[in-house]
This record gives C-alpha cells, structure tokens and sequence, in this order.
C-alpha cells in the first residue's frame, strides 16, 4: 500500500468529508489561507503534532491490563494537521505518584500546584511512550479498545472530521500503535480508516457525526452512534481480521445518539444505545447469520422514567450523555442532563429472560455532564462524572439511594474518563486546558478523589 | 430586633392560601438535602422575669402552631411565657447544601392558634387551627452583606444532613468531606455581634480518640429542655451519628463532640448497644482500608409525649433489617429491636411514627380511641417499594399487600393493623406485588419517607375527602419529584369495609399501610333526589362530575363496550352472535333496561364483584378484548410502552425443514407467547419503501401476491430470488409456535380453517361444509329466512390439528392445487397453510415479526398492559410460573373448565365457564314476519353461558362465546347451531375505565427530591435538589428548593428558591 503524504487530516472527497462536519475546518482553513497570502505557508514539519503534547483531549481510554492508557487529542483549533493518540505509561505515572504521596517528591520538570497542594504538575511527555502514538483525523470524539488476546488490543477511534472509524492495533511487545505502515508516528492510512460500509453495490458511506462506541472483544465486533442522526453503526471486527463496517440501523429517534455500551459481552451482547434528544434507550443486539457479515437488529427500548419533573406515571429523564455497566451487565450508570442526574439501573435478566432495566439509585449531578465511567475501589464501587462547565468530577456513591461523595477539581472541560482499577486510579481527559488529571481513588489515601498529577495543560 | 442577615426585598409573588414561589434575584438555593428548623423570639426568662430576644427549644413555637394538648386553650404557650405574643417570634428553617458546603437560612414570623380567626370565635368548637402562611411571609437571608448576591453560610466540606440541639440555640451538621460537626449558633445568625455563627465541632471516641469515619445520617433527641432559659454556650443533647463504614450509630454527646454510646452492627446486621469507643476507620485526611460490612445509612427518631418515650429508628443500605432502638430520659439507647425484611434488600430510609391509637373515625384519637396501640416503621427498601414494620406489639414486618377479596369480612379493625408477613394466617398477596411493601405506579423510585400527624377532623360528608386529612400519615417523595400521602390510620373513615357503605369504604381506600386515594364520591351511584324523592337514573353512564376533581365516583366504563369486528367477517346487522359483556337489569326511574356489568348504572353488588380491588385500577385505562389480538399494545411513538413493540425485529433459522424465529433480545417469554401462538413475519411496506429494510435490502412485493405485504430482499439477489422464494412471498407468512423459549420460538405451517369450527371440535366433513355456508351468511345483512348466501367454493375436512390448542377435530381446508385455497394461502400436501417454510436465502437478514394469541381474546389494558404468568426456566424454556397468582391471566378462551364458586376469592380456575342469567333487548318480530313491532325490542332474560375472567383490575362475565345461529329472523336464536362461534381475528370487545385509583399528592412537583421533613408546626418540608434550566420558557429555572406543604391544606404549597 503507497502512503500517501498529506498535511491535514481532514482530506476532501465524497468518501472522507461531510459538509456539516466540516464547516469548521474550511472556515479555518480560509483562514489559513487569507493568512498565507500575506505569510510563508507552514511546512509539513511545522504542522504536525507534537508527539509529546496532549492537545485538545477528548477521549482516553485503558488497556485491560492497566498498563498503559490511549489520549486521544482532537486537535480542535486545528493548530496541527491532525489529531492523535498516544500512549501513556502507567507504570511510570504510578510511580511518580507514588514517590509524590509518600514523600513529595518532585522529578525533574515538574512542579507542586501552588493552590493545590495534592496536585503534582508534570509535562506530559515524560509519561508518553516514545514513537508510540499515532496520528488520526480531527475531531475525534471518543475511543475504545478491543482485546484481541496475548495482551494485543485494537483501538477504535471514531473521527468527526473525516468522518471515519479509525482503527489501529497496539502490540506490547512493540509498544507501539500500527495504523500505518510508517514507523515513528505515523498518520493513520486509507486501509485504517473505515469510511464506508462494505458488502454492498453503492457501498453507502459512514453516517455523520460518529460520537460514541464500543467494542465486544468476545463477540468481535463494535457499535458506533451517530451524534447527527438516530443511527448506530456495526463494525465486524474479527480478533484476527480486518475491521470492517457492515451495518447500520436507524433506532427510531432522528438525531442526537450519544452514549452506547453491550450489556455482557458476547454474541447475543445487548446493546443499550443513548440519545441527546430522546427519553429512551434504545436496544440492540447483532445478527449473524451463515454466508453474511453480522448486522444490527433492533431490539425495542425503554423509558428513563424513575426521575424528572414528570407525573404520577412517570417522569422524563432525558439528554443522555453516557452509560457504562458493572457486575457483569447486572447493573448500569447512565448519565443525563435533564434533569442533571446519574442513574443506577438494575440491568440484570429478571425471570422473564429480558433484563429488568429499573432504576435503583438516582443521584443529583451537574449539570453539563460529559461522560460516566465506574472503578470498584476498594470500599464500594464509585460512578465518576465529568462535569465541562464547572471543571470538576463528580464522585457518586451508588448504594443507600446514591450520593455525592465527592467532587474533584480536575480541570477546565473534563469531557471523558477512564479508571485504572488495579493502580486506583482515575484519568480525566480535560478538553479545554489541554491536560490529562488523575485522581487519587485510593480510598486509604488521604488525597483520595483529589487529583494527585496533572499532565500537560496550559500555562 | 435586628437580623444579622439583612431582610431581602419583598418577595413579589402574590399568593392565595398556602401557594407561592418565593424567590430573589439570582437563585437561593444550591442543591439541599437537608432541612432543620429554629424557633426564634421574645423569651422571658425563667428567673429573671426579663424579656430578650433568643433561640429556644423547638416546642415553644411548636405549642403556638400546634397546640398544647388542651382542646379548651384558644391560646397555648408554653407556661410562663404568656407575656410573649406569638407576632414576636420566628420559625428558621435551615438547608444544608453538600456541593457548596453551605446551609441557606429562611424564615418566617410564627402563626400561631392564637392568631386564627376561629380561635378568636368562642363558639367555634376545637380543634383550632393555625392560620396558613403566604408566600410573602418568607424570608430567604443573606448571609454576608458585604459580598454581592445572595450568600449562604459557609459550614464545612459536604455537609449531608442537619439537626437541632435540644436547647433550639444550636444547630449541627453532619460534613461528610471532613468526617466532622460543623456547630451554628442560631443566636449569632440572627444577632450582628460579630461573632462567628459557625465553629468545627471535632468528634471523638469516648476516650477522646478522634472519629474521622464519614457521616451519613444525624438525627438529635429531645430532651425537653426548659423554656425560659438563656441559650447554652454550647450545643447540648445526644445527636446520633451514622457512620456506615464504621458498622455503628454514634450517639454522640452535642456539647463535646464525644461519642457517649453506640449501636453496632454485626456483618449480618445484627444489632448490639455498646459504650462510645468506636473503633472506626479514618476516613478523612489520612484513611484506613475499608471493611465491608452492614452499612447504617438513615435515622429518625421520634418524640412521643403521650407514650412517654423517644425512639431511634435505624436503616441499614445492605440488610433487610429495620432497627429500633429505644432511647432512655438522658437520650442513650436502652433496649434495641430489630424486624427482619423479606427478601435481599437494604434500607435507604427510614421514618418511625408516633405510638398510634389505631382506628376510629371522629378525627385525630390517639389516647382517647377505643383501637389497638401500634407503632411503625416505614422504611424505603432497594426494591423501590416501602416496607412496613410494627414495632410496638408485634415487631414483624407487615404485609400491605393482601389482596383486600381475603380481608372483605374483617370486621375487627385491629387484625388488620399489621397482617404479619409470613404468617399462616395471613391471606395472599395481590397478583403483581413484588413485596409486602408499598408499590408506587410509576417507575419511580421512593427517595425519602417521613411521618406526621394532622387533625383535620372530616365534615359531615359519607365518603373519604382526600384532601381533609386527620390520623397518621406518611409522607413519600418519588424520584420523578411527587410527594405521595400514604394513610397510616385514617381518622375520618372506619378502617375495615362497612356492610352499608360497602363503595365509601372500599378497602384499599381505609385498610392502613395503604397509598392514600384521591377519588372523591366515591360512593356516588345513580340515585338522584328529586323533589325530595329519590329516583334511580339508569341511562346514567357517569357520576356527576365535581368542579375542579379529576377523578369522582368509583371505578366503571364511562360508555358501554364497543364490539369491533370486520363487516367482511360479520354484517353490523349480527353483531349480537358475537360474545359481549354480561348485563344486568337496572330498573330505574327513567328506564328499566339492561347494563353492562362494567357499567356505573350496574347493581352496587354487580359493582363491587366487578372491580375488588380499587387499588389495582389505574386512574383510566383503555381495556381491549380481541380475538387472536397481538401481545402487545404499544404503540410506534412511545406513547404507550408497556409489552415491547408490536412488532418487532429478530431473525429466522431454517434449516432440516424446520423453522425458528431467533431474537438475542430474547423477549418470548417477557411476552407471554404459548405454544399454538401465532408469528406473522410482517415483511415491509413498499407504501414506505425501503425504510423498513436493512442496508442492501429493497422492499419487494412479489407480483403473484394477493394479499401478502412486501418482503424485504437484497437487492443484488432480487433477479433471482423472486422465483426462489415465490410460495413464501405470496403467503400470509403466518406460523404456529409448537415451543417456546426466550430467545427461540420453534415454528410450524399452520393449516386455514373454518372460524365457524364448533369449539368442542367437528363431527364430519359434512358438518364442516355446512358450517361453511354459515361462516359465508353471517356477513350477509339479510335475514335467514332471505338469505341466499352460498359458501365460497372450499372444501372442509373434518381432522385432527394438533399445531392449534386444544388439538382437536377442526374444520381444515382441503385442496389439491393453491387454486382452491384463499388468498394468501398455499396448498401444501391436501391442506391449505399459511405459510412455509422457505429457503434460508428468502428469509435472510432481519425479519419483521409479530406475535398473536391462538384462539383466545387477548386482555389488554393501556395502562396494565398484557398479564401473564410466563417466566423462562433455567434453560430459557418459557414456562408458567408456579409462584404466579391466578389472576395474571390474559387470554379468554371461548371455552373453559366449571367455575368453582362464585365468591370474591374463588379464583380458580380462570377463567372459567358458567351458566349466567343475561339480560338484554331482543329484536321483537311479528308473529310470522320479519317485520318489527312498534316496540322493536323487547327485555327478556336469558339463560346462556358464560365465561368468566379475572385479573388483578376486574372481573368479568363474557356471555355467548358461540351462537345457535337463527332459523328466520336475525336474532331468533333458533338456527339449532350448538357450540359454534362468530369470533374472528381481530374481533374485539372494548371499553374505558374512568374513575380508577389516583394517588394522593402532596403539594406541587419537585425536580429532584432529596428528603423529605416534618417540621415541628406539622408542615411537610419537600428538599428538592434538583437542578435545571429553563430550557423551554416554561420550566422554573432551577438550583434546588425547599418546597413547604400544610397536611391541613395538602393542595397549594410555598416554594423556596
């Protein structure tokens, strides 16, 4: 395959641009433009990213394992000319944490936070494995991993400046991210990049605004939602294939998907799909049948109904932001805006064989919630939300009826998180100071739910 | 007196009554979830005989709100301080905000009975009332008038809850950020002496060891501190501190911060008293690892003068235990009990009453009433329902859901205070409880419960006024922000079911532990008095309604059923030879004429046996009876979700000449789905193009097709598969489930028969072709006697189908090509069948299914949805539950076994089948003619058969499930037809039911509750810490409120924002 040099990520053509989408880019790219008329245009090394900057992140995510995390930077004042993902050692974060806790220390570059005095400020390119990221598109908005055995894992990223589905693979023998068959940071090629659906005669392109996703490592596939439309999209992704786009299924609400997650991973996996613009959550699973690649089925839906200013007969819970499940697909946080609210649903399969899908546990949030995510912690499981508009994670305690245990500080627009159970750890991406928190989970730490380190950011 | 806090401008918002938002500028609130109160005002001190102004214990305001007791005393105060006047003193109301660490300070002038317009009349008899409070006379205070908007008081890092110290000059609050007290000096909020309003109150062990466990509960004793004292330094009285990590409730002495004694819980819950030296974690600044155990999470204790004795109810989050401790004078636990909960549950709140006097019905009686004493718990367990325990007399835990057909006779009052859970003697449950506890009819979730106590003694009127509330209450608020009243021992209504006002004193409206009604009239029927006679209006098909009330009279059909059918099926002219609603006679004052049973004309006994359980009724309801219906009646826009959708997605699985329908979301057995059951694989609709299609696929309707819809096909096979899959895309694609599990229904052809088929099973062949030319004349409007109708040219056989239920003889057609078929139907081996199975490349992809009942009406209400007893197994095998009641049925078939009585708990077998006393209008002929009479009809009553169904809303009596046909005249009845039905798919009976049971509410809705409190003066403090925007220009733009409602006037309430 030739690799073909580009110096933006955003490339035009019917399969790799949507006009809504890319209002934005072609206006700064006008901008560019008009500037260039009176400058010297930026060179392709002037523009690409800096591999050991975290810029604009909106997506990080963690490996089984926990030993490293994927950051994916959106890069959304298209300063560079694309965006990135990129590996953070854990190992290392743990241990600079660790020296940090127990007797300040303080390496080489960084600084303690004067009006936080928990909180060690480091560069984030002393914790990002070197020439192991990979360069994307603009505009990514979220990201999952897909473990395909031996510690090998899949990444999927879905890109709204495309729009695509990219994808690459991370081997720890390697430590390194292949999307390409560049070395060194490589911007991610055609072949990683899913743009269209395959299997069919006028091969029908992916749907606007791809937003969230997930990945079933067991059922080998993965489920992508579209923000601009009530579609979900099916990737079949075989542990040691290819990924391919195969499917895609409008749920019955126009517009808005936002958060979706499987229930218990598997081959009858139920999926439980979000919107923005709809009080329901949508269910579906894949089939697959002999002779055809898998496709999504819906499976009907239910009311978030147990909180709202609503009536006797219910309420209205609506502008859905997240979901993510515990206990094995028994249970699920989802997250709204109206009313601010995290729910804890019992979504264990009640005698019928279907799940029970009630709410067990409501919880008063911010408002503005960006995302959920959940790590047992030693002392009970705990629900994190990120909160944009106040900088801060909301600690919930799901049991007696759920409550806020506590709230973190983590920086300007947290917009997405990701625990690291076994180092109890939290990362939170923050989107508008360009920098990755972490929180202290450790629930015998005296800095427990405080953000002990705080990578990049702006100054 | 002069406020440290400066008074806001006037709230601007007038009101009427107890009714008004009370807000300044920018909002006042941010997110509470606690509330406590202050009393406040001119004190004359005991030994001094000097007036200030100060703090004081709670009941000085409390005595001017409430009374002291005396019935006689138009102006109660506490002795020796007559002097003050009641315009002198102030309620405070304080809200703690965890998000802010802060408490927002409100407060009002205090209305005492004094001030009341009755109390001033002395010809007015007790009990006197308070008068209400306006909007306009509350204050929300700014804590610092220095820093611009509108300030709270800083307390401490997540401050969970709040409670007031004996004295009233202190309030505390439980910090869950800093596992610590923060104090507030009532005095100093109120005073500009500069001081600090709020000290950080460190807790310790008895040894003085710090207690940095996190709080997650406070509550504070009364111990009856003087009036007429100077405020103490420091706060004084034992707080209990719950700390569910540490497994403990802390008592905790106010004046040091010292734990002076605890209750302690063992892994399994069980309860011990100990002395204060806690052995807890830390859990703030430097931590100790966690252990799991019983975690204490909520608390409430209660006063009660009159039993002489203070009570600490405790709820632990993880066990299904209520724990009661019984406190001594100096406030420590003396005894403590504990009541075991039925099922896997935890507690998230709890609320405990007073000692009640139970029974009674002349208002508020406790001491004086000749009923039992009792004393409950209520308690929000993990399974959204609330649990009830008596921890008086029985200490068990009491189950509120006896079906009320076992409790019709109980006459002694006092049986039915606590029917103990797990008790012989205790009758079943309702069909579709999950618990003993009370269920609410929404998916909401009970956040918070509290209990008072109101004397609003009932005016003269019969039946129950939902809004006149006196006897014990509890106060539920629902996640979805309603506040629902719950009666504990109503005082205005007997509390079993009176033989001569069986309606007004239905027992879901009077038994305790009951959610409390809000129909009004419920005894209304159609008697009217007219010129001082009382006349019976039977044409009546609705009580009068009421000005302003929803919901008035009890349960009924507000029009008589409709019989829906196919005028190709059945002429409009025959509609009676279809099976209807039994009907009784009403002879009236207007008209002697038949009523359905359903009807609000129908007999009280006719009445009563129809709807037994009122509770199980919802509010309206849409009820459809059809044959062969669908399993589910939601619908496409979500308005109604109740089943799953109609029609729904999954795939098949051909393959060795068999047929499955796979779904992953495996809904079969949630469904309901039997064997026999029908699938129809739905295809698309080329009306709406490829919409219902997957990618790839076009929406193809084969040109052969007669009646069959599209199918969806890929389009890059759609040279070749209309040829391949021709049979399969010009049939009914209609298949019989043979076995069902969840996520599996194992399909067969299903044979076309005779509809007219005899439900006992045919005899011969003849017979069948006989019946065919029937099955044709019933959609001829003519009379038998004109009717030249011919049977179409199909051929019957009289055979064994053993893929329809019950497998009998039954009139299948015959053929030898698809040519002697009907339309959409195949001939396949000698019969006619509705569909087969294809070849895998035809049926692909997903299919569009829906699934029917088999030769029954389906029961479906729009609001109870579709009952039925199926679960699957523990190999996903759809089985009947053998817990199940007999009422979770769905399905009426035309015939069925004897009925074994007729009383209101004979429930088995159901349905079953009767010979029933019908009365209706038959057609009157003149002798000889077809021609009507003058009269046209006549009334006469009929003996026929019927069947009876009975689920957890009604039962009902479906008469004439065949018709003997008619040998002249439409509606002769003497065609000498035995056994043979008119039923057709699709076929319905319908009706709405108006006037079912609506909850009680309490006040207006709330965003988010998070608590709710009673208030010493009796209010109901909702804490409502919802937060959200106006969005829409209609919604209140929102950071938390306090929401205040008067059980006396439950209708309006004040909102503090």
């Amino acid at each position: 395959m030739t690799v073909r040099p580009v110096t933006q990520a955003t490339p035009t053509g019917s399969r790799r641009s949507k006009l809504a989408a890319m209002d934005l880019v072609r206006s700064s790219r006008l901008a560019l433009l008009a500037a260039g008329l009176v400058a010297c245009t930026a060179s392709e090394s002037d523009v690409r990213p800096d591999p050991d900057s975290i810029f604009f992140p909106t997506a990080v995510t963690v490996a089984p394992d926990d030993s490293v995390a994927f950051v994916v930077s959106a890069n959304s004042d298209l300063t560079y000319d694309s965006g990135t993902v990129q590996v953070l050692d854990l190992a290392v974060v743990e241990q600079v944490i660790a020296a940090w806790k127990s007797n300040r220390t303080i390496p080489a570059g960084c600084s303690a936070v004067t009006d936080a005095t928990e909180t060690l400020a480091c560069p984030e390119g002393d914790f990002l494995i070197d020439d192991a990221g990979a360069r994307i598109g603009n505009f990514a908005s979220a990201v999952t991993t897909q473990d395909l055995g031996g510690g090998k894992l899949r990444l999927l990223v879905p890109v709204r400046g495309d729009p695509s589905i990219t994808w690459m693979d991370w081997d720890p023998a390697t430590r390194a991210l292949a999307c390409s068959t560049a070395q060194g940071f490589p911007l991610c090629d055609d072949a990683h990049r899913l743009v269209e659906l395959t299997g069919f005669e006028d091969a029908p392109g992916l749907a606007g605004e791809p937003y969230g996703i997930f990945a079933d490592a067991v059922g080998q596939f993965a489920v992508v939602s579209h923000f601009a439309s009530g579609a979900v999209s099916l990737i079949d992704s075989p542990a040691t294939g290819v990924p391919t786009l195969v499917d895609a299924l409008s749920v019955g609400t126009r517009v808005g998907m936002s958060g979706i997650a499987g229930r218990a991973p598997g081959a009858d996996d139920l999926l439980y799909a979000q919107s923005v613009a709809d009080d329901r959550v949508f269910l579906l699973t894949v089939g697959r049948q002999a002779g055809r690649p898998p496709f999504l089925i819906n499976g009907g839906f239910f009311f978030q109904n147990g909180i709202g200013s609503g009536s006797n007969t219910g309420g209205i819970g609506a502008d859905s932001r997240g979901i993510v499940f515990r206990d094995g697909g028994d249970r699920a946080f989802l997250v709204n805006r109206s009313p601010p609210a995290l729910q804890e649903y019992d979504t264990s399969i009640g005698p019928t064989g279907v799940p029970v899908n009630r709410v067990t546990a409501t919880t008063d949030i911010c408002r503005d919630a960006t995302s959920v995510s959940a790590a047992a912690t030693g002392a009970g499981e705990r629900a994190y939300v990120t909160c944009y508009a106040d900088g801060e994670v909301y600690v919930v305690d799901p049991r007696a009826g759920g409550s806020v245990e506590a709230t973190a500080l983590t920086g300007r627009g947290p917009i997405a998180s990701a625990a690291v159970p076994s180092r109890l750890l939290l990362l939170v991406a923050n989107f508008l100071d360009d920098s990755l928190a972490i929180v202290d989970l450790d629930p015998t730490s005296p800095f427990a739910n405080r953000v002990v380190l705080r990578l990049g950011g702006k100054s | 007196m002069k406020f440290r806090f400066l008074a806001p401008a006037v709230l601007a918002v007038a009101a009427c009554g107890e009714t008004g938002t009370a807000t300044i500028g920018p909002r006042s609130f941010d997110r509470p979830v606690d509330v406590a109160f202050g009393c406040y005002g001119r004190l004359k001190l005991t030994a001094t005989g000097e007036e200030t102004v100060a703090p004081q214990p709670l009941r000085s305001c409390a005595v001017r709100a409430l009374g002291n007791g005396d019935p006689t005393d138009r102006a109660p105060v506490v002795p020796g301080q007559e002097s003050v006047k009641n315009e002198a003193m102030y309620w405070f109301a304080l809200a703690v905000q965890p998000t802010s660490g802060t408490v927002t300070v409100a407060s009002t002038t205090l209305k005492g009975i004094a001030d009341s317009d009755e109390a001033k009349d002395p010809m007015i008899d007790p009990p006197f009332v308070a008068p209400p409070y306006n909007v306009g006379d509350f204050t929300i205070d700014d804590a610092d008038r220095y820093i611009p908007g509108h300030n709270a008081l800083a307390v401490g890092a997540s401050p969970i809850a709040i409670a007031t110290d004996t004295a009233g000059c202190h309030l505390l609050t439980a910090n869950a950020g800093s596992c610590d007290v923060s104090v507030i000096d009532l005095q100093r909020v109120t005073n500009t002496d500069g001081a600090p309003i709020v000290s950080a109150l460190g807790l310790t062990t008895a040894s003085g060891a710090p207690l940095l466990a996190r709080p997650a509960a406070l509550a504070a004793t009364d111990l009856a501190s003087p009036v007429g004292v100077a405020c103490p330094a420091t706060p004084v009285g034992i707080h209990y501190v719950a700390y569910p990590d540490c497994h403990a409730v802390a008592a905790i002495d106010a004046a040091t911060g010292r734990a002076v004694a605890s209750i302690r819980f063992a892994a399994d819950g069980t309860a011990t008293i100990g002395d204060g030296e806690l052995s807890c974690p830390r859990e703030c600044g430097a931590r100790d690892p966690i252990v799991d155990g019983a975690r204490p999470t909520s608390l409430d204790i209660v006063k009660d003068d009159r039993a002489g004795f203070q009570r600490l109810a405790i709820g632990v989050a993880n066990r299904p235990v209520v724990t009661v401790a019984t406190l001594g004078g100096d406030g420590l636990p003396t005894v403590v009990t504990q009541i075991d909960l039925e099922g896997d549950v935890g507690v998230t709140d709890v609320a405990i009453s007073k000692q009640i006097t139970m029974g009674g019905k002349t208002g508020l009686d406790d001491g004086v009433g000749d009923g039992a004493e009792a004393e409950f718990v209520y308690a929000i367990a993990t399974d959204n329902t609330i649990r009830v325990a008596e921890v008086l007399v029985e200490n068990r835990e009491c189950d509120t859901q006896v079906d009320p057909n076992y409790l019709l006779g109980e006459q002694n009052s006092d049986r039915l205070i606590c029917l103990p859970v797990g008790d012989p003697a205790t009758p079943p449950r309702r069909a579709i409880a999950r618990s003993p506890g009370i269920e609410f009819t929404s998916a909401a979730r009970p956040v918070a419960v509290t209990i008072g106590d109101v004397d609003n003694k009932r005016a003269t009127a019969a039946s129950p006024q939902p809004a006149v509330l006196a006897g014990h209450f509890a106060f539920v608020a629902l996640s979805t922000g309603v506040t629902v009243v719950v009666n504990i021992d109503d005082d205005n209504i007997d509390d079993t079911r009176v033989a001569s006002a069986p309606l007004a004193t239905q027992l879901p409206l009077v038994l305790p532990h009951q959610i409390r009604d809000d129909g009004a009239d419920r005894d209304a029927d159609n008697l009217r008095t007219e010129n001082d006679l009382q006349v019976r209006n039977c044409a009546a098909l609705n009580p009068d309604p009421i000005e302003g009330v929803t919901v008035v009279g009890g349960p009924h059909a507000d029009a008589n059923p409709l019989r829906i059918f196919s005028a190709t099926q059945l002429a409009s002219e025959k509609s009676f030879a279809l099976p209807q609603v039994h009907q009784s006679l009403c002879a009236g004052t207007d008209a002697t004429i038949p009523v359905p049973d359903t009807s609000f004309s129908a007999p009280l006994d006719t009445r009563l046996a129809t709807f037994p359980d009122w509770h199980a009724i919802p509010v309206e309801e849409d009820w459809r009876f059809v044959w062969e219906g669908l399993l589910s009646n939601d619908r496409v826009d979500g308005s109604q979700a109740l089943d799953g959708p109609q029609v729904r997605t999954g795939t098949m699985d051909i393959g060795g000449g068999g047929l499955s329908l796979v779904d992953a979301s495996a809904p079969f057995c949630a469904a309901g789905v039997e064997p026999r059951d029908i699938v129809t694989l739905r295809g698309c609709d080329p009306a709406r193009g490829d919409d219902q299609c997957a990618l790839g696929e076009t929406c193809f309707v084969h040109p052969d097709a007669t009646v069959a819809t599209g199918a969806c096909l890929p389009k890059d096979q759609i040279d070749v598969l209309p040829g391949l899959c021709r049979d399969y895309l010009v049939s009914l694609r209609r298949y019989a489930v043979m076995d069902a599990s969840a996520g599996r229904l194992t399909l067969r052809e299903r044979k076309r028969e005779l509809r007219t088929t005899p439900i006992t099973g045919c005899t011969s062949n003849q017979q069948c072709q006989d019946l065919a030319r029937y099955d044709a004349q019933l959609a001829s409007p003519d009379h038998p006697v004109d009717d030249d109708t011919t049977a179409p040219d199909r051929t019957y056989a009289c055979e064994l189908d053993t893929f329809r239920a019950p497998a009998q003889n039954r009139c299948v057609m015959t053929c030898t090509s698809d040519a002697q078929c009907d339309d959409g139907t195949l001939c396949r081996a000698g019969h006619c069948i509705e569909g087969i199975v294809p070849s895998p490349e035809c049926a692909a992809g997903v299919q569009r299914y829906d699934l029917r009942a088999s030769d029954a009406f389906v029961a479906i209400g729009s609001r109870t949805g579709y009952l039925h007893p199926f679960i699957a197994d523990a190999s996903g095998r759809c089985v009947k539950d053998p817990a199940a009641s007999p009422l979770l049925v769905g399905r009426v078939p035309l015939t069925a076994p004897p009925c074994v009585g007729d009383g209101p708990t004979d429930y088995t077998p159901n349905p079953c089948s009767q010979t029933i006393d019908q009365v209706e209008k038959e057609p009157e002929y003149v002798p000889g003619t077809c021609t009507l009479t003058d009269a046209k009809t006549k009334l006469v009553t009929r003996t026929t058969r019927g069947i009876r169904f009975q689920n957890p809303v009604m039962r009902l009596s479906f008469v004439d499930p065949t018709y003997p046909g008619d040998a002249m005249c439409l509606g002769d009845r003497a065609g000498g037809l035995v056994d043979v039905p008119t039923v057709h798919q699709g076929a319905s009976i319908q009706f709405h039911l108006a006037d079912g049971f609506f909850p009680r509410l309490m006040g207006d809705l709330s965003v988010q509750p998070a608590n709710v409190v009673r208030a010493p003066d009796g209010a109901i403090w909702v804490v409502d810490s919802g937060d959200i925007d106006d969005l829409d220009g209609n919604t209140p733009n929102l950071r938390g409120q306090l929401v205040r409602v008067s059980p006396r006037t439950p209708t309006g309430a004040i909102h503090l924002q």
